[in-house]
């Protein structure tokens, strides 16, 4: 998932994208409202992490900009005031969700999943499955029938990026947009490379070609081995 | 040294100006000028005072020499004893000898050996002599008779005037060697100023100009012309990158096209391996020119600063900690060794600083500085991305320890188009590289206001990029 927080305590903000990143999430971090504005307005984004206490524009008037511009990207604030008012004042200014601070890092990823699931309409898959390939999302662990197979974070975030587009052709553009938030082409073999990687560790545990190369157009990953 | 005080080589400086030298030529003429005026009035004093003394003695010696024809010797010899005797200050001074030529009065230095007008010293005190005027004569007696009048008054004048024209003299130089500098200081200032405005343009700031404040009449019209001639070639190098621009966005239609008929063809099954390769080969040449393409109208982009409106304040370790991550199995790949690491001068802060930037924009500055270096260095190099905290500055440094770049090419590098050539690096200049990337590079740098500089790594290329931290911009 690509994922915005609006944040100006740093070390809260690292510490949240740390965990997201270790999840195989891309988190971006604007540190105050109108960055937030800005980034939310320009960039489509799964979720948005947003706190209540911001400078220059408060939380909840990002929010309402944020809606009133049309940006319906499903969003958790996260603030130090609890009581009941200020809850429904969060949700009233078009919040999906409201955690107060401190919080454990497990459950504000429960609720990110919560409210992505809500908003898509479609249940949220815990595993993405390809024939016997099995990647789970919540413990982050990817299994081949039995066998578990370690992936490094940018790994699992290719891998996850095909798997939801699992049928799909995908092209080097998407996934360089996608996985690795380039938005130019390299000149060097960057996505061929950690697909090569990929392939070699899902070959290693038996899944042989799995992802396969469409010529001229990119990449895909389907169900069944051949 | 700035503003009132001027250094040594300031000094210099203002001396060898054609506007100093020609206010101490004009001061030169005015104290000849006043040399001579001097020179003529001290002449014409001098000359008068003499006479005048002349004339008083000659006066006196008329008076005396009609008594001695009338009475005598004995006469005279009185009434000069009675003129020296009743004045206390007597106005000349009488000498006389015999007819032997024995001095019988008064005290000279030495008796006049000749009638007429001539210099003696007359002693005041033991101690003391002073020169004195005499006009001797010889009496029908043998006896000779000298009148003299001390020169003291006259040539306390003449010094008087002496010491007034030297004054003058050096009172006119130095008055015209101050004005000099002054003058040549002020039009120093309006050179200088319109030589750092000339190599801001030489250094690219096309958009600046000759400031018109302060100027004087000469100059003014000197900084239009210029002005008006920058105008004309900054519309000029507008219009020659308007044409690339142009050329580069008209293009990009065309190709697609030609483009999406390859594919179409490519897509036909009739084909043999060997057309479908030659078709391939095509496709990635058009690709590399939309690539091109791209990157040109994306320069131009940038050279605009309309994207500044898209900046936010952002974490660099984050950026270079991702990118290092996606390009660490491309230098594994080709056995180097991609490292990132983390300085930081003085304290370690809690808040890091971060900057204002654009994320993306960014990110395709640092993956070019990394894919440089992955590609012109061999294997078993090391490619190192440093993040340098420093009290004001936050610094990147990506350092290989390939082949480099010649120093002399430090600032050609970043010019489009520009690759360095075979003969002066061992770098791979393959015909897919068109020389954009650097110049795509520093357009970034420049949108951030950060300084990029090229230098040795001994081995190897070192490319630091220093940008203000938030708080500093702020």
């Amino acid at each position: 998932m690509k994922i915005l927080l609006i944040e100006d305590d740093v070390v809260n903000a690292k510490y949240i994208q740390k965990g997201l990143h270790e999840l195989g999430h891309l988190v971006h971090i604007a540190k105050d409202g109108s960055d937030g504005v800005w980034m939310a307005t320009e960039e489509v984004y799964d979720v948005i992490i947003l706190d209540r206490m911001l400078p220059q524009i408060d939380g909840l008037r990002v929010l309402e900009v944020l809606r009133e511009k049309g940006v319906l990207t499903p969003t958790i604030m996260l603030t130090a005031m609890g009581s009941i008012e200020d809850k429904v004042a969060g949700l009233r200014a078009g919040s999906d969700d409201y955690l107060v601070k401190p919080f454990a890092f497990s459950e504000l990823y429960a609720r990110i999943c919560v409210i992505v699931r809500r908003s898509s309409g479609t249940p949220e898959k815990s595993e993405l499955i390809a024939g016997p390939l099995r990647l789970n999302l919540l413990s982050r662990k990817l299994f081949y029938a039995d066998n578990q197979i370690e992936l490094q974070s940018t790994e699992f975030r290719l891998l996850e990026y095909l798997l939801r587009r699992k049928g799909q052709v995908v092209t080097r553009t998407m996934l360089l947009e996608g996985v690795w938030d380039f938005n130019f082409d390299p000149k060097t073999t960057v996505v061929e490379t950690h697909i090569s990687r990929l392939r070699t560790k899902l070959e290693e545990a038996g899944a042989r070609s799995l992802i396969k190369t469409i010529r001229g157009a990119g990449y895909t990953i389907e169900d069944d081995e051949e | 040294m700035k503003n009132s005080k001027i250094s040594v080589g300031g000094f210099i400086k203002i001396f060898r100006t054609q506007s100093f030298k020609r206010v101490l030529f004009s001061t030169a003429g005015l104290c000849l000028g006043i040399f001579l005026i001097g020179l003529f009035f001290y002449l014409q004093i001098s000359k008068a005072q003499n006479e005048n003394i002349k004339a008083e003695i000659k006066r006196e010696i008329e008076i005396l020499l009609v008594d001695y024809h009338q009475d005598g010797l004995n006469e005279l010899l009185h009434d000069i004893h009675e003129r020296r005797k009743t004045l206390r200050f007597p106005r000349f001074l009488y000498a006389m000898s015999d007819a032997t030529g024995k001095v019988i009065f008064d005290k000279i230095q030495e008796f006049p050996e000749e009638d007429g007008w001539s210099f003696s010293f007359t002693e005041i005190n033991p101690e003391y002599k002073q020169e004195t005027l005499f006009f001797t004569t010889t009496l029908d007696s043998g006896f000779r008779l000298a009148i003299g009048s001390l020169t003291e008054g006259m040539r306390k004048t003449e010094n008087l005037i002496i010491n007034v024209l030297g004054l003058s003299i050096l009172i006119t130089f130095l008055s015209g060697g101050l004005l000099g500098a002054i003058l040549a200081r002020h039009f120093l200032s309006q050179v200088d100023q319109i030589c750092s405005t000339a190599e801001r343009i030489g250094n690219g700031a096309l958009k600046e100009r000759i400031s018109l404040q302060g100027s004087e009449r000469d100059f003014e019209k000197l900084t239009l012309t210029l002005n008006q001639m920058l105008d004309r070639m900054e519309a000029l190098v507008e219009s020659i990158k308007n044409v690339s621009t142009n050329i580069a966005h008209d293009l990009r239609t065309p190709l697609g096209y030609v483009r999406q008929s390859l594919e179409e063809v490519l897509e036909e099954n009739s084909l043999t391996s060997k057309d479908q390769g030659k078709i391939e080969h095509a496709l990635s040449g058009i690709d590399d020119l939309q690539d091109l393409f791209a990157s040109l109208l994306r320069i131009t982009e940038l050279e605009s600063h309309t994207l500044k409106s898209s900046f936010v304040e952002l974490d660099i370790e984050e950026v270079l900690i991702d990118l290092v991550e996606a390009y660490e199995p491309l230098a594994h790949d080709g056995a180097q060794i991609l490292t990132f690491e983390q300085v930081h001068e003085g304290k370690v802060l809690k808040n890091a600083p971060s900057v204002r930037g654009n994320r993306k924009l960014l990110i395709q500055m640092f993956s070019n500085l990394i894919e440089n270096a992955l590609k012109h260095s061999g294997p078993s190099s090391v490619i190192m991305v440093q993040l340098i905290y420093g009290e004001e500055k936050l610094v990147v440094r990506v350092r290989d320890t390939g082949s480099g770049i010649p120093a002399s090419l430090y600032k050609e590098v970043f010019r489009p188009f520009f690759r360095v050539p075979k003969e002066e690096s061992s770098r791979d200049t393959s015909p897919k590289s068109f020389g954009i990337g650097l110049s795509l590079v520093e357009a970034i740098a420049k949108l951030h206001n950060a300084e990029i500089v090229l230098s040795d790594n001994q081995p190897g290329l070192l490319v630091t990029i220093s940008f203000n931290t938030v708080s500093k911009e702020s």
